[in-house]
């Protein structure tokens, strides 16, 4: 304002804006006095006449000596109010105890369901953070782009560490992790196979895994030197102290010894690499891995300060193109350059666990999508018992009205008001608060269950955890109160004191847009779950293109499998539980290991595919339908020089029909020679049914067997089993006998969405639950308000029923609008969902009409009761009312 | 009459003195003139209200001006209660050091 006015000839000078700002607070003396304006004037003379440090120092101690008493007054003033309003509003709780008991509860549920997703969700970002070089580490991972097959390796060859510390001076170490399988052997002979990790010596100095004892600078240097943490050394030692003793570990047959040279520290849970035992990495000579394209360590790298993933990964190119291109010829045959297929990336660790690689993931992980559904659900249930709040408020301001003329005669003013009531939302929002904690040990072990985690409550009690607790319920509080005490604050006394009564209760735009928010955020939940259900439904019960039931499948580790095999079958064969058998290289479900491509030189046909090494039996065990030509046959010699079965989608992709493809021969596979194609079959689902069937060639190749599947006589599973394992271990003496269920290990590929269907379950009911909260108390205060209307109605005849459809009618309204506004939102978000499968239910109507009756029927459920109950009472008692 | 305070007296008589100049930094001028040391505004403006309250004063807003940052002056003037007040005080402390004419003359000897 100041600023507006034309410079005046002398020159002026202004006090400090702050001082005036200061001197200004106090409240009358500057309306009264213009205190602003005196010491601006003297504090211009003092400055002209005894320089401007003194004038400051003078105006500041005007602005400031004055401070304290004000702030005293303040507070006296405040506090005295504070306590009145805490009386007003304990009274104002205690009287209304159902209202109250509403406010309450719906919002400690809300509170809690936050707290439960804050709390995940915190762990699921605090993921890898608690190394303290945690921003400098990356994860050597590798793209690989074929036409139609995309992939993602994070694990890359063991030459890769030292070449890649050689090639580039901003990488200051590395480390490699391998995982293995080892039997071992403890002190009283029972032997063990143990899963563990070979790694460099380099993890201690990388990573904070750390040790208990041992010297973390030599521990794993040596090879055949082991680290394993308390609980293993208590398995295979006892309570002995282990550090120094020997384990003998099985490597080819005979037992060596190994030494322990330390004792890790606990992993956090937080970890998304987990281990009990490593090994060291120079146990395994160098001539153990030959071979730059053999892909089976992951490669963590640590970078040196000040380095930034942005910078040193293009630079990546040249090690692409100077060390890996000359073994990567077959990618690049149609011209390309090896930029376009083969790609290097640096992956922040810390992103590891959010966004896994679908293949070769060290752990499954979480995800991103997971993080911000369940972040939304949290607060939207957050806002639903917020409305509550602001409902029940509004809709009983003319009980509050009184209190609120009064204190206006008085001289209270808006913001006075205001803050009064903002102040009694963030009490009831901290009772329920009370509550939530009070629930915290059954959320708990809710949150263990549905979350598969170790959780102690000790987590939620700690200080930082309370303050963002507190934090957090101080928002609600506000944002819940916010239009209530604007909306309270608005009486005029004159008007209210007059009229007996506002109609501020019965009908209310405000108050019915609320309600309808409420119910269109579970019906979208509902909506959700069932989307979830049905899809999850649908994957289970579609046809994979085999018969996935009554499989059992064994996952070997050697080669020894592929050469004991036939024995083995044979002695399998003769169990009357055992149907069929066959070995295969790989199984449906698992993530798929070869691919390349498939050629047909007359014609130039070429397509990218998987390879599965199978035999004789492996399309007669699955129950894979033949579109054309035949199985293989032992009796054709020649087929064991080279014979293929394609799916339907490698035809497609090779130009042919199932037909034409038989007797084509192709060159291809990973011996590179000719091969005939005998036959064609259906396409199967052989990855989740988030993908499409990608082009598959089938190779009779028994040396590849790894994986054996037998197909069982239904029934008798247990006894089955028995038998299996018997003929198992008689034929592969020292190999672990490592079976699944097939149908069993195909539903774990939707482990991710099982969870989210229990979630998303357990989310829209607490929803539902806390919108019908306050549904019920809004129908209680209807019902209360219109006591003598409905009176009046049954002395001039009207019957029970038709009061309480009266009563009823209105709310009916509001839920089908809600169904109304939610559906297309709904659809369009489980259909966003339903995206991520190539084969996908069809989410039609009966869903939402399902949803919607569902909610329907929940609501009325609430309300009915107090309809009825409103509408039989005796009128003539209704009438007195008041 | 209403009990004043030593205070007020003094802020009374100084807004007297200065006629029509009557605001805050000239009555807080003429304040440290009188006593020798510096009042500060909030003991000066409690002291004016309190004969505001009284009525022994009336306060007029004056005309802004840019050196007070755009603030008005306020400006001060007795009331013919004030006046009378005024009196009253002198002639109380008339009484006073009459009745201790002794004090007076024999203080400094």
């Amino acid at each position: 304002m100041s600023r507006k006015r034309p410079r005046p000839p002398l020159q002026i000078l202004r006090p400090p804006r702050l001082a005036c700002w200061l001197l200004g607070r106090f409240g009358r003396y500057e309306k009264e006095y213009s205190i602003v304006g005196d010491c601006a004037e003297e504090f211009g003379e003092l400055a002209r006449h005894g320089g401007r440090a003194r004038a400051l120092f003078w105006i500041w101690r005007q602005a400031l000596s004055a401070a304290p008493s004000n702030i005293a007054l303040h507070i006296h003033f405040g506090g005295a109010m504070l306590k009145n309003y805490l009386i007003v509003a304990y009274r104002n709780f205690m009287r209304h105890k159902l209202y109250s008991f509403i406010n309450v509860f719906g919002l400690a549920i809300g509170l809690a369901v936050c707290l439960l997703i804050c709390v995940w969700v915190q762990r699921e970002l605090s993921y890898d953070r608690f190394h303290e070089k945690a921003e400098r580490i990356y994860r050597i991972e590798r793209e690989v782009f074929r036409e139609n097959l995309y992939s993602r390796w994070p694990i890359v060859g063991a030459m890769y560490k030292q070449a890649l510390i050689d090639d580039f001076p901003e990488i200051e170490n590395a480390v490699r992790f391998y995982r293995r399988e080892f039997a071992i052997k403890d002190s009283r002979n029972v032997v063990r196979v143990q899963e563990m990790f070979a790694a460099d010596n380099s993890v201690f100095e990388i990573f904070d895994f750390g040790l208990e004892e041992g010297d973390p600078r030599t521990a794993l240097a040596d090879p055949g030197t082991v680290v394993l943490n308390r609980k293993t050394a208590l398995k295979y030692f006892g309570t002995g102290e282990p550090l120094g003793r020997s384990l003998a570990f099985e490597s080819g047959g005979n037992w060596v010894d190994f030494r322990v040279t330390g004792i890790l520290r606990e992993i956090p849970g937080n970890s998304h690499i987990q281990f009990d035992m490593l090994v060291s990495m120079s146990t395994f000579p160098k001539e153990a891995f030959p071979d730059w394209r053999s892909n089976y360590l992951y490669t963590y790298v640590l970078v040196r300060p000040g380095v930034s993933k942005e910078d040193l990964e293009p630079k990546l190119r040249t090690f692409v193109k100077q060390r890996l291109e000359p073994h990567y010829g077959d990618l690049l045959r149609q011209g390309r350059g090896i930029d376009e297929v083969l790609k290097m990336h640096l992956f922040p660790i810390t992103d590891i666990h959010l966004h896994p690689s679908v293949n070769w993931e060290v752990e499954p992980g979480g995800s991103m999508a997971s993080v911000i559904i369940f972040g939304s659900i949290a607060v939207l249930i957050l806002i639903i018992a917020g409305i509550n709040f602001v409902n029940l408020s509004t809709a009983r301001a003319d009980r509050r009205a009184r209190e609120v003329s009064l204190r206006k005669t008085v001289g209270a003013g808006r913001t006075q008001l205001r803050f009064q009531f903002i102040q009694e939302s963030v009490l009831m929002v901290l009772v329920s608060l009370v509550v939530t904690l009070g629930m915290a040990s059954f959320l708990g072990l809710a949150f263990n269950r549905i979350f598969d985690e170790n959780f102690s409550l000790s987590f939620l009690f700690q200080l930082k955890n309370v303050a963002v607790l507190l934090g957090m319920a101080v928002i609600v509080g506000i944002l819940a109160g916010l239009y209530p005490a604007f909306y309270l604050a608005r009486f005029e006394p004159a008007r209210v004191i007059k009229a007996a009564r506002s109609s501020a209760g019965t009908k209310s735009l405000f108050r019915r847009n609320m309600v309808v928010l409420q119910f269109m955020i579970s019906t979208v939940l509902v909506v959700g779950m069932l989307a979830i259900i049905k899809q999850m439904r649908y994957v289970q019960s579609t046809s994979l293109g085999f018969d996935k039931e009554n499989i059992v499948v064994i996952r070997g580790r050697s080669r020894q499998i592929a050469r004991g095999f036939d024995a083995f079958r044979n002695g399998l064969l003769s169990s009357p539980r055992v149907l069929s058998v066959a070995g295969s290289s790989d199984i449906p479900g698992e993530p798929q290991y070869g691919n390349g491509s498939i050629d047909h030189q007359p014609s130039g046909a070429t397509a990218n595919v998987v390879f599965f090494e199978i035999d004789y039996d492996y399309l007669d065990v699955y129950g894979m339908r033949i579109l054309a030509g035949r199985n293989f046959s032992r009796d054709l010699a020649a087929e064991r020089n080279g014979a293929a079965v394609l799916n339907e989608a490698a035809a497609k992709k090779m130009g042919w029909t199932a037909e034409e493809a038989v007797g084509k021969r192709l060159v291809g596979g990973f011996a590179e020679k000719e091969v005939l194609v005998v036959g064609v079959v259906e396409d199967f689902n052989y990855k989740s049914l988030r993908e499409e069937v990608e082009p598959l060639a089938m190779m009779l190749r028994p040396e590849g067997i790894l994986t054996v599947s037998v197909r069982i006589r239904p029934g008798d599973a247990g006894e089955a089993l028995k038998d299996i394992r018997r003929t198992w271990e008689r034929s592969f003496p020292g190999e672990q006998f490592d079976f699944r269920f097939l149908d069993d290990y195909l539903q774990r590929l939707y482990e991710r969405e099982t969870e989210m269907r229990v979630l998303f379950s357990v989310f829209s009911a607490l929803s539902i639950l806390v919108a019908c909260l306050g549904l019920f108390g809004l129908a209680a205060f209807t019902a209360e308000v219109r006591t003598k209307e409905i009176g009046i109605r049954k002395t001039l005849g009207a019957t029970t029923a038709s009061i309480a459809f009266l009563l009823s009618r209105e709310f009916i309204k509001w839920i089908l609008l809600a169904n109304a506004a939610a559906w297309p939102l709904a659809w369009f978000l489980t259909g966003r969902w339903l995206r991520n499968f190539a084969y996908r239910t069809e989410i039609g109507w009966p869903v939402f009409m399902a949803a919607g009756l569902a909610i329907l029927t929940v609501a009325v459920l609430t309300f009915i009761s107090q309809a009825i109950k409103a509408a039989s009472a005796d009128p003539v008692k209704s009438m007195r009312y008041e | 009459m209403r009990e004043l305070t030593l205070l007020e007296q003094i802020v009374l008589s100084a807004v007297w003195s200065l006629g029509d100049e009557a605001y805050g930094v000239a009555v807080r001028r003429k304040l440290k003139k009188l006593l020798g040391k510096n009042i500060n505004y909030g003991t000066l403006y409690n002291a004016l209200e309190q004969l505001l309250r009284k009525g022994y004063i009336i306060k007029a807003p004056g005309e802004s001006a840019p050196e007070r940052v755009g603030r008005p002056r306020i400006f001060y003037r007795l009331a013919p209660e004030g006046k009378e007040a005024l009196w009253k005080t002198f002639e109380l402390q008339k009484t006073i050091w009459n009745n201790l004419s002794d004090f007076v003359e024999n203080y400094k000897s």
